[in-house]
């Protein structure tokens, strides 16, 4: 018998997370706990040597097991004892009546799958099937091709034009970011080099050498002239 | 344990009468002494009715049986005894429980059934039958079942896991108990005692 039941909390009293939307109370057991509360529950708590305990145990079981049937002949009844517990003769036509049920059943069983059969083949006979006609052939043949064409000009359409674009556009935008570096000379990649530095770094030339290009002039400044394709 | 012969079974699968005539006559007699002393009193007027729905169930599916798996037929046939079984105690269970008829009333059933027994049934109306009877009755599901398959028809050991679909090992700690329950409530009556 339920001594004492909780009042159903006031809504005003619950915390924002467990305030329902509309301001009717939640549907509450009368143990006083969220029939769906379980939903904002994490993880059970679970005993920090649960799966050891577990292994335990059924390790334990085991070995009982394994005990007890190592003993299943150490106790036997006395010779006729359970035979007093004696089970009555079968009815006389048990085994023909038994019979009897078993035939009913599978001669059903036939007669439905006969129905079964005979069904479909009047199915079948009923079912009109319709002559192509003569141009059939042509006909399919035609939409074939034309339907093949239709996908390769698509297909071309496409090959032809998004990865274009798509890598112009790249291009542009990397010519764009290169004419602004140049102009800016903050990266160091792009400033000229200094004319002779490329000789007095290399140590040692052989004394036969000869340089297979001879530049005239010093490359003091270099235009970029960058031109927008119409 | 009684075997088939494989050319029997063949021929019942193809449906030949005298085929699953001789599978009824040879199996009738350990399906319905096994159906008696596990499904124990309560079901006493059906147990035959019982038993000749298992035959059905058996002959429905006996296209399916494969000699050359190496299962024998005469387990095949007793785990559909034992299915049989457990299905009909469930739905017992199941209807008892939405009834809430309890305990009180399955031991009623018992009673009833005990008066309405014929004079002409000698064994089982010795006070001994009676008590093995009881004690068996009183044994779990699991346990009784081992105990019946392996006392009363003595099946093997692996033919009764088989059966039962568990280890070997288990049936036999299953036995283990059940005959040390058995030897408990039997002791008044066992020349050897306890």
């Amino acid at each position: 018998m339920v001594d004492h039941i909780e009042p159903d909390p006031n809504p005003d009293e619950l915390r924002p997370e467990e305030r329902p939307e509309d301001g009717a109370p939640r549907e509450e057991s009368k143990e006083g706990v969220k029939r769906d509360s379980w939903l904002d529950e994490g993880y059970p708590l679970v005993d920090a040597d649960f799966v050891g305990s577990t292994l335990e145990r059924v390790l334990h079981d085991r070995s009982e097991i394994e005990s007890e049937a190592a003993r299943v002949d150490q106790f036997r009844f006395e010779e006729g004892f359970l035979a007093y517990y004696s089970e009555p003769k079968p009815s006389t036509g048990f085994v023909e009546e038994t019979l009897e049920r078993v035939a009913a059943e599978r001669a059903d069983g036939r007669c439905i799958r006969t129905d079964e059969e005979h069904e479909f083949h009047v199915l079948m006979e009923h079912a009109h099937v319709p002559e192509p006609g003569a141009d059939y052939v042509d006909r399919t043949l035609s939409a074939v091709l034309r339907n093949r064409e239709e996908q390769v000009t698509a297909s071309s359409r496409t090959l032809v034009g998004r990865p274009f674009s798509l890598v112009a556009s790249i291009a542009a935008l990397v010519l764009c970011a290169v004419v602004i570096l140049w102009k800016d000379g903050s990266a160091s990649v792009t400033a000229p080099i200094p004319w002779g530095s490329l000789v007095t770094d290399v140590e040692g030339p052989d004394r036969n050498f000869v340089l297979p290009i001879v530049v005239q002039h010093p490359i003091t400044d270099f235009v970029l002239e960058v031109r927008e394709d119409k | 344990m009684i075997e088939l012969d494989p050319q029997t079974i063949r021929l019942a699968q193809q449906g030949v009468e005298d085929a699953c005539r001789t599978i009824i006559r040879e199996l009738h007699r350990p399906i319905l002494a096994t159906i008696y002393r596990f499904l124990g009193p309560r079901f006493r007027p059906d147990y035959e009715d019982i038993a000749q729905e298992i035959f059905l169930k058996l002959f429905r599916s006996i296209e399916r049986f494969d000699h050359d798996r190496g299962v024998k037929f005469t387990t095949w046939a007793f785990t559909f005894v034992r299915n049989h079984c457990f299905d009909i105690l469930k739905k017992r269970r199941i209807t008892s429980a939405s009834l809430s008829i309890g305990d009180e009333d399955d031991r009623q059933w018992e009673f009833e059934d005990t008066d309405t027994r014929k004079p002409s049934e000698t064994a089982e109306n010795t006070e001994l039958g009676r008590k093995i009877e009881e004690a068996v009755s009183c044994l779990g599901d699991e346990q009784r079942m081992a105990f019946v398959l392996r006392e009363y028809e003595g099946l093997e050991y692996q033919v009764i896991a088989d059966v039962m679909n568990v280890s070997e090992g288990t049936v036999k700690s299953r036995l283990h108990r059940a005959k040390e329950a058995l030897r408990q409530r039997l002791a008044p009556y066992l020349k050897t005692g306890t």
